[in-house]
């Protein structure tokens, strides 16, 4: 299958007052045509940070690089931005996680629709007008027509999350980046865009990029997964392989946590992972993860992780063989 | 029996909103005729979609709002006799967004005594004992006293909620989305302190929630509401197990529990959430409802108990 996006080995550095922050260390995964990757992680772990990187939206002072970060076959650390404005929103789009705050509220959805495409295409008003109408259809909103001259205030959170998906759309893209789209939405409506988000993915054969943090997303949706801590991938592999068989202290810890109708017992205490996110600031040595893992070992402030390949596709970053972690996990 | 905490009786809360430019104003029934009761010890779970009202029962029992019609009664007296203060002895919120309900000039120590010194509580002298002690129990290190809120994680926040609640021992506290704006491994943290706190205090808990998975870990019964009203109460194991109202049913289906085995659900429920200033007659569900016929869009359905079930319902799926 063709791959659209790799990244390879893509760090991000913010300055800040308090020192450099490495946002995201050494972070590879690709995505193929109609593939769903989803990177999983709590906020902090650089997650958002990755996908603003692959963007080129970085927050002004930071720094990105990477051994290779090319998208459709272009390298994306050499073009300039002009040519990287070009790509952006149109063959590359995103989907960001507030409706309510990433349409703007003076603009009509018509003319923030039809904008997407005037920038990027040499088409008349009516060709963009005829498109953003066939868009708001496919996406499931009913009098289309009509719509367009409705202002972002008088739509619900629903329906604005499709009308940002439909923007997304525009131009056709290859590729998709969704941050969080359903955080901020009911949990009936949630069900109905992601059901949406997939089958537009498999009609236009993009490739989509989800950012979340919530697991039963990621499980329903995606094909392959990267679960990410302090701005490293710690474990990655297909859905089924994690969700199944997960091997690195945190991916279980996490999968713990979460209260599931069926098998955790009502009123019983959930699994919990003590502590919280450290702060990836100045000199890191060793695992990151240390301080809140049940099974580390002093040898863990010493020696750098690596993340381990035990099969193609599927790799975990931890000291300790799969087996000893299930062994201490079952332990603790 | 022993008097529930909390009982309400049909109450109502109507707003005059503004329908539109030089078009007046209009009534918006935020909540139209809730009767819930909350034993003592007890965990109700109210869920429901965003504008379905539960925010509004939550200010109305807590006095933040009047009452419109109907009547709350507080361990058998009628709220509208007691003053706000004495509500505020016995019950204490802890809000959703621990960013936004935290006053960022003042340190831990001050915001956690705001109630005793707002109620006028004897005992200046050992405050700092009391807020040592209420630390401890909700998990918050001492040192922290003089801390601005700023300076906290968002877990850490939340403890400042609670430690906020409890300083009062109230007998309920009432949690508005306690864990919604929290990471997964935070969100653990803060459930286990509550089922901790309610097992030594023997607190009284209204969760209000719309994480399906998180109400039916904690809550001993569970409300849905629906634009305003109740359509369906029961205890939380049999709701679960034997959902009667279609819009129960739909949303338990969309609750996505991690299962990559699984795809997406179909809730057949339509896009939109209906507009609840301008209700859909009859069945205020019918719109949305598989099950809806001719009578569902003229008649209001009238709710009906069996077994402690109680639904609001035309075409309930019988109780097993």
């Amino acid at each position: 299958m063709k791959s659209v996006l790799e990244v390879k080995s893509l760090y991000v550095d913010l300055p800040l007052p308090a020192g450099m922050l490495h946002a995201v260390r050494n972070v590879s995964f690709h995505v193929n045509q109609g593939e769903t990757v989803s990177l999983v992680g709590e906020s902090g772990c650089g997650k958002s940070m990755t996908a603003l990187a692959v963007m080129n939206l970085l927050p002004r002072k930071g720094v990105r690089r990477a051994e290779v970060l090319s998208f459709e076959g272009r390298d994306l650390m050499k073009i300039d931005d002009s040519k990287m404005a070009d790509i952006r929103g149109n063959k590359m789009a995103m989907i960001f996680q507030e409706p309510m705050t990433s349409l703007d509220p003076c603009y009509t959805i018509g003319n923030q629709l039809e904008e997407a495409i005037l920038q990027h295409r040499k088409v008349s008003t009516a060709e963009a007008r005829d498109r953003a109408v066939f868009l708001l259809e496919k996406v499931g909103i009913t009098a289309a027509e009509s719509r367009l001259k409705q202002y972002p205030h008088q739509l619900s959170g629903g329906l604005r999350q499709r009308v940002m998906i439909a923007m997304g759309l525009m131009c056709g893209p290859s590729l998709i980046i969704a941050d969080e789209p359903t955080t901020a939405l009911d949990v009936t409506i949630q069900a109905q865009i992601l059901s949406l988000l997939a089958s537009l993915q498999q009609e236009f054969e993009m490739g989509l990029i989800l950012i979340t943090h919530d697991l039963g997303v990621v499980s329903r949706t995606a094909d392959r997964l990267a679960v990410m801590y302090c701005g490293e991938v710690v474990e990655t592999g297909t859905t089924e392989e994690v969700f199944d068989n997960p091997i690195h202290p945190y991916t279980r810890g996490l999968m713990d946590c979460i209260p599931v109708p069926g098998k955790t017992k009502p009123g019983e205490k959930l699994g919990s992972i003590p502590g919280m996110v450290p702060t990836p600031i100045g000199e890191l040595t060793g695992c990151s993860f240390r301080n809140r893992c049940p099974s580390a070992s002093p040898d863990c402030a010493r020696t750098e992780t690596r993340l381990i390949e035990i099969s193609p596709g599927r790799a975990y970053r931890c000291l300790l063989s799969p087996e000893a972690c299930a062994v201490e996990w079952n332990r603790a | 029996m022993d008097e529930p905490i909390i009982r309400t009786v049909d109450v109502r809360k109507t707003y005059r909103v503004s329908a539109g430019t030089f078009k007046g104003k209009r009534s918006l029934h935020a909540v139209n005729g809730v009767s819930i009761s909350v034993k003592r010890g007890s965990v109700l779970g109210l869920v429901g979609e965003s504008g379905c009202g539960k925010s509004t029962m939550a200010k109305m029992i807590l006095r933040l709002e009047d009452i419109t019609g109907g009547e709350i009664y507080m361990n058998g007296k009628p709220v509208s006799s007691v003053s706000r203060k004495h509500i505020a002895r016995n019950i204490q919120p802890i809000f959703q967004d621990p960013y936004s309900s935290l006053n960022p000039r003042k340190n831990i120590y001050s915001i956690i005594t705001l109630p005793l010194r707002a109620l006028k509580v004897d005992g200046a002298s050992d405050r700092h004992k009391q807020v040592d002690e209420i630390m401890g129990v909700v998990g918050l290190a001492p040192r922290l006293k003089y801390n601005y809120p700023n300076q906290l994680s968002g877990g850490q926040r939340q403890r400042v909620a609670v430690a906020r609640a409890l300083i009062m021992h109230p007998d309920l506290v009432l949690c508005d989305e306690p864990t919604s704006a929290l990471d997964v491994s935070v969100q653990s943290q803060i459930l286990n302190l509550l089922i901790d706190l309610r097992k030594e205090f023997g607190l009284t808990y209204i969760l209000i929630s719309h994480n399906l998975a998180v109400v039916q870990h904690m809550a001993s019964r569970v409300a849905v509401m629906y634009l305003g009203r109740i359509v369906e109460e029961a205890d939380t194991q049999a709701l679960f197990r034997n959902p009667r109202h279609p819009y129960t049913q739909a949303l338990l289906t969309s609750v996505l529990t991690p299962n990559p085995h699984l795809g997406l659900p179909e809730t057949h429920l339509g896009i939109t959430y209906p507009n609840p200033i301008d209700p859909p007659p009859g069945c205020t569900f019918h719109p949305r409802c598989p099950k809806a016929d001719q009578r569902c869009s003229r008649e209001a359905p009238q709710p009906v108990v069996e077994k402690d079930h109680l639904v609001e319902c035309f075409h309930p799926e019988p109780v097993s």
